[in-house]
């Protein structure tokens, strides 16, 4: 039983060794320290910053840094909508959600964004909601008959 | 990890692909992208795990606060802070996936990154409110609104902040602000009456689930009082403070004609957003009002003065500790202060050549021009960004008992959260880890095991056998599923040493060996003491370790001494130099030397 409990105490020991999953920040603490926060979500809102200069012209990389964000943000909006399918939460909920995954990607005005509304319906589509039952979703009431509507819709289809 | 260690990893290998850069992606097929990060000191002693999906990577790290959790990277950010800045062997198993369980799989991890960060996003929340009602019982109410730190309190009826304002009276009519104002104050009443937050019963999270809305009347409360604060910085022509305009560096300052049409038409687009936003009903508009309010106060600087002229944000101050490393590592401050110069010169050039996805292209300006205002103000010079992003809220209509009832439901809440997210987010380290939660989140798109065994060709279980270990499931990866190939990036100094010895044939080998001669590498404070590297040298490790064992008590000697010169840091440094080079007795090797000062290509 003794002989068992120490094996164990240095299979375990071994295991600290050998198995660690949070960052080493030695080397990265200047690079990240204008993103540096106590606040765990900002930590995580600000995880991908990233510095660019390159062999590529500085306007590819513009380019590409805009690209990357409104990707990732079109990616989070979707996701949003596939999380709000499954729950109750009201529009009101779902815009104010919006609002704070927008400011996090630069979009400040996400209501007269076209790409939101494709991604929300990309979304849907995801989660296979079926245009005739948009309507029946509590967080998308109010849109029926909106510009908005055919955008969904757009990236519905 | 030792050599052994990665000649494991090769010998499972189907295929080997030495870094010729980051391909990521083969027409239009899938991969599920397992990464194993070489090990590193402290607590990534054991290596890490990463999955990587298309050009995003997820990955799981424990945080000092107690909490595990779900972080999404790009992947060049990734890998710039992995394999250079921390100088860690990438070894990447490729597993090929049909698009669909590919969009499941990416979809499952993304919507655990929202779910998790909606979480702390409410605890955050909480806090907010249980500040703003302590300092109400103390009398000396403050709401927290963000953007309002933009403005001057003081200051009104400035003559280049009413452009705005007329624009506004033109298009909505000359008493419509004044009458919204109006309207928000009496709706701010109303609600004043009745700010009492509900207690939080029967939560119980789980990590793909959505939420409850954990939203309360005085969040609601905020909202409205950010509105209220907006508009009367419209009404009121309150201009952005000096402190917060960043007219850009010399380098990309000055602005064409050209350049200024565009500008010219990005702030007319921005103005018609404002009326948007003024007749809209949305949550958080009174915030995204005050920030296109003061970017359009900006823009008209930028036009009139024919050059670029932009927000600072205030994620941008300087700390303290900043301040301490611009000085020690000067070098590494010049070498970033190129990078965010470049950075802006490229978001700059794509701002002005389109008008596709202007806020965000604008926002890149804005972002990587602030960067840059960063470097150049780090020491202390030319003024500085004060904290100061709260107003003054009168107390009297709320009753101090009501005040003080709802103070202590708020700090329940909150700490009934931070209990329940301590719980769902938690870490252990044999089965739930960075290696397992990888795992489990892929296997939890899937029913059962042989639907994973049909989608992916193969499945294991994360923690039994050793499997929690990183560079362990990195084996079991390749033995179990039908991984296509092994992509292997080796370190930032090992790829500096391979272009060395093609140039200079066995010389290098002994300059690069050890500390005190290498060209590639500089001890800086960050780092253990050592003299010799170890990671690519095997048999000697044992004896280079006991070198480097006498070479770091020599250190602490030294440290021991030099005390109340440096604080101690040249004794911690040492002691660390001690402990990360006990492992190379036993043929393993942990430490490898970072590099802060790296290009990011």
């Amino acid at each position: 039983m003794k002989i068992n409990s120490l094996l164990l105490i240095a299979l375990q020991s071994v295991c600290l060794i050998f198995s660690g999953c949070s960052l080493s920040t030695s080397s990265s603490s200047i690079a990240d320290s204008s993103e540096s926060s106590t606040s765990i979500s900002t930590s995580i809102n600000n995880s991908s910053e990233s510095i660019s200069t390159s062999s590529q012209s500085l306007f590819g990389k513009g380019e590409e840094s805009v690209e990357k964000v409104a990707d990732s943000y079109q990616e989070d909006i979707s996701t949003l909508s596939v999380i709000y399918v499954d729950s109750a939460g009201s529009a009101r909920d779902f815009q104010r959600e919006l609002g704070h995954i927008s400011s996090g990607h630069g979009v400040i005005d996400w209501e007269n964004n076209v790409a939101t509304f494709k991604a929300i319906g990309r979304g849907l589509r995801f989660a296979q909601v079926s245009e005739d039952s948009i309507n029946g979703l509590l967080f998308l009431q109010g849109l029926s008959g909106s510009p908005h509507y055919s955008e969904i819709l757009a990236g519905l289809r | 990890m030792s050599s052994r260690g990665w000649g494991a990893i090769l010998s499972l290998s189907i295929s080997i692909l030495v870094f010729c850069g980051s391909s990521n992606s083969h027409g239009s097929q899938k991969f599920l992208d397992f990464i194993y990060i070489d090990s590193s000191v402290d607590e990534s002693a054991g290596g890490h795990t990463a999955l990587r999906l298309g050009n995003t990577v997820f990955h799981y790290q424990y945080h000092d606060d107690a909490y595990f959790i779900l972080v999404k990277d790009d992947w060049d950010w990734f890998r710039y802070r992995y394999n250079d800045l921390q100088n860690r062997t990438l070894a990447i198993a490729r597993l090929p996936v049909s698009s669909d369980v590919f969009k499941k799989i990416k979809m499952q991890f993304s919507r655990r990154y929202l779910l998790q960060k909606k979480r702390f996003d409410y605890l955050d929340q909480f806090k907010s409110a249980e500040e703003y009602l302590l300092s109400l019982s103390n009398g000396n109410g403050v709401v927290p609104i963000k953007g309002l730190d933009f403005f001057s309190i003081y200051e009104k009826d400035d003559a280049l902040a009413f452009t705005l304002t007329r624009y506004i009276d033109k298009e909505l009519g000359s008493l419509y602000l004044e009458n919204q104002l109006h309207s928000v104050e009496e709706m701010i009443k109303d609600h004043n009456h009745n700010i009492q937050p509900k207690l939080m019963t029967g939560i119980d999270l789980n990590l793909y689930s959505p939420s409850p809305v954990f939203h309360s009347r005085i969040d609601e409360y905020f909202e409205l009082s950010a509105v209220r604060e907006a508009i009367s910085v419209l009404l009121h022509g309150r201009p952005v403070l000096g402190e917060r305009l960043h007219s850009a560096p010399a380098d990309v300052r000055k602005l064409c004609d050209y350049e200024l049409m565009r500008l010219q038409h990005y702030r007319d687009r921005l103005g018609l957003s404002i009326i948007n936003l003024l007749e809209s009903s949305r949550p958080g508009r009174g915030t995204a009002l005050l920030v296109k309010a003061a970017r359009y106060q900006a823009i008209t600087h930028s036009i009139r003065k024919g050059e670029m002229i932009t927000l600072i944000p205030v994620e941008n101050r300087i700390s303290a500790e900043m301040r301490e490393e611009a000085t020690t590592v000067k070098i590494y401050f010049e070498q970033l202060r190129l990078e965010r110069l470049h950075q802006a010169q490229g978001s700059m050039a794509y701002f002005f050549s389109t008008s596709e996805k202007e806020d965000i292209a604008f926002s890149q300006v804005e972002k990587s021009l602030g960067r840059l205002w960063q470097i150049d103000h780090i020491d202390g010079s030319q003024g500085s960004l004060r904290n100061r992003t709260e107003k003054s809220l009168d107390t009297t209509s709320i009753d101090l008992r009501e005040i003080l009832s709802s103070l202590e439901v708020s700090r329940a809440n909150a700490l009934i959260l931070e209990k329940e997210l301590l719980r769902v987010y938690d870490y252990n380290l044999l089965d739930k880890n960075c290696v397992t939660e990888i795992f489990k989140t892929i296997y939890s798109v899937f029913p059962t095991i042989d639907q994973v065994e049909k989608e992916l060709g193969g499945y294991f279980e994360p923690g039994p056998y050793l499997s929690f270990i990183p560079f362990r499931s990195f084996n079991l990866v390749q033995q179990n599923f039908s991984v296509s190939s092994v992509e292997i990036l080796p370190s930032f100094r090992k790829r500096q040493l391979d272009k060395l010895y093609e140039e200079g044939g066995g010389l290098p080998f002994f300059a690069e060996s050890n500390t005190l001669t290498s060209k590639i590498y500089s001890a800086w404070e960050e780092d253990s003491t050592f003299l010799f590297f170890t990671d690519d040298k095997l048999l000697l490790r044992p004896v280079l370790g006991v070198i480097n064992i006498l070479y770091a008590a020599g250190g602490s000697l030294g440290g021991i001494f030099s005390l109340p010169v440096d604080d101690g840091s040249l004794l911690k440094r040492s002691l660390r130099g001690i402990i990360f080079s006990l492992p190379e007795l036993a043929f393993f090797n942990i430490r490898k030397g970072t590099f802060p000062v790296v290009v990011y290509e």
